[in-house]
């Protein structure tokens, strides 16, 4: 079955079709979506909300872009709103933190389940330095990195050229390079 | 010296730890999750349809109608009843009704001799 009656019988409301998307792109979708917000709970609500979009506005994709690309940008989408809400929560968390003073706030280490035993603790620190490079420089390392996308399918997703995507994908180079370095000197004393 | 290179070996070794990683995969039933979610969405409890049914432009402009006659017709009631004879009824009961002894000029003058 093609892309073309995938969404043909996917907006006649065939389930049975939407159970093969689900099954078909899940991995892909959680899998980027825990690369990017780095809890596995939120990546997991992050994946139902997804499909559930998908389900609901499947008459709004309009067929020039692939399916695939379509939910990377959903995933992604939904990804960035799901980091702003933990954000406000956190900032809401100060407001109580100032008031009812607890125990000192131990820094989030990150371990994806899909990193080889021996590189458990060099990836932890590599995730550490991607949650400080800019957005959009983060987005394209994470989709090259977990997702294995080319240049091309990253522009695709993020809409920009592929020259764009080669100098974002530089400096995220340049900027974890720095960031690991800091970090490195500051524990391998 | 040494420092300097072991920074960068495993500044390195960050780079490429990635290199070769599978795929995370969500936990099981997930297509089971999103059919309840999609299900939950689909049937609105009674608060939700109501919450919409008020939020229609013509409900709800008709019953901000029907609260605006009602504040006009409580209003032209009160004006009607509320002359000086009838707010000296009004008291007059109020004064029998719980007993109260007020003395007044009025007792005062009113008093036999």
């Amino acid at each position: 079955m093609n892309q073309a009656d995938i969404l043909e019988r996917l907006k006649m409301g065939d389930n049975a079709v939407f159970a093969d998307i689900v099954n078909l792109w899940q991995d892909m979708v959680y899998n980027t979506a825990l690369g990017i917000v780095q809890n596995e709970e939120d990546a997991e609500d992050i994946t139902q909300e997804v499909f559930v979009q998908v389900y609901e506005s499947i008459g709004d994709f309009r067929e020039e872009a692939k399916l695939s690309t379509w939910l990377y940008r959903i995933t992604i989408s939904k990804s960035l709103d799901m980091e702003k809400k933990k954000q406000r929560q956190k900032r809401g968390g100060l407001l109580k933190r100032i008031f009812e003073p607890t125990e000192a706030e131990v820094p989030v280490s990150f371990d994806h389940p899909g990193v080889k035993l021996d590189n458990k603790e060099n990836a932890a620190a590599l995730f550490n330095a991607i949650r400080k490079l800019p957005e959009k420089q983060r987005l394209a390392f994470v989709l090259q990195k977990l997702e294995s996308l080319s240049n091309e399918e990253i522009g695709a997703v993020l809409q920009m050229s592929v020259v764009a995507v080669d100098s974002l994908l530089a400096r995220a180079r340049t900027n974890l390079k720095s960031i690991l370095k800091g970090y490195y000197e500051k524990n391998l004393k | 010296m040494m420092e300097h290179d072991d920074i960068h070996k495993k500044i390195a070794a960050s780079l490429e730890s990635l290199d070769g990683v599978s795929r995370a995969t969500p936990a099981p039933y997930l297509l089971t999750r999103i059919n309840a979610k999609l299900n939950a969405l689909e049937a609105p409890n009674f608060w939700s349809r109501a919450g919409a049914l008020l939020s229609k432009p013509k409900i709800a402009g008709i019953g901000m109608m029907v609260f605006i006659v009602m504040n006009i017709f409580v209003i032209n009631s009160l004006k009607k009843n509320n002359t000086p004879a009838a707010l000296t009824q009004g008291t007059t009961n109020i004064r029998y009704d719980f007993a109260i002894n007020v003395s007044s000029i009025y007792d005062i003058e009113n008093q036999e001799p």
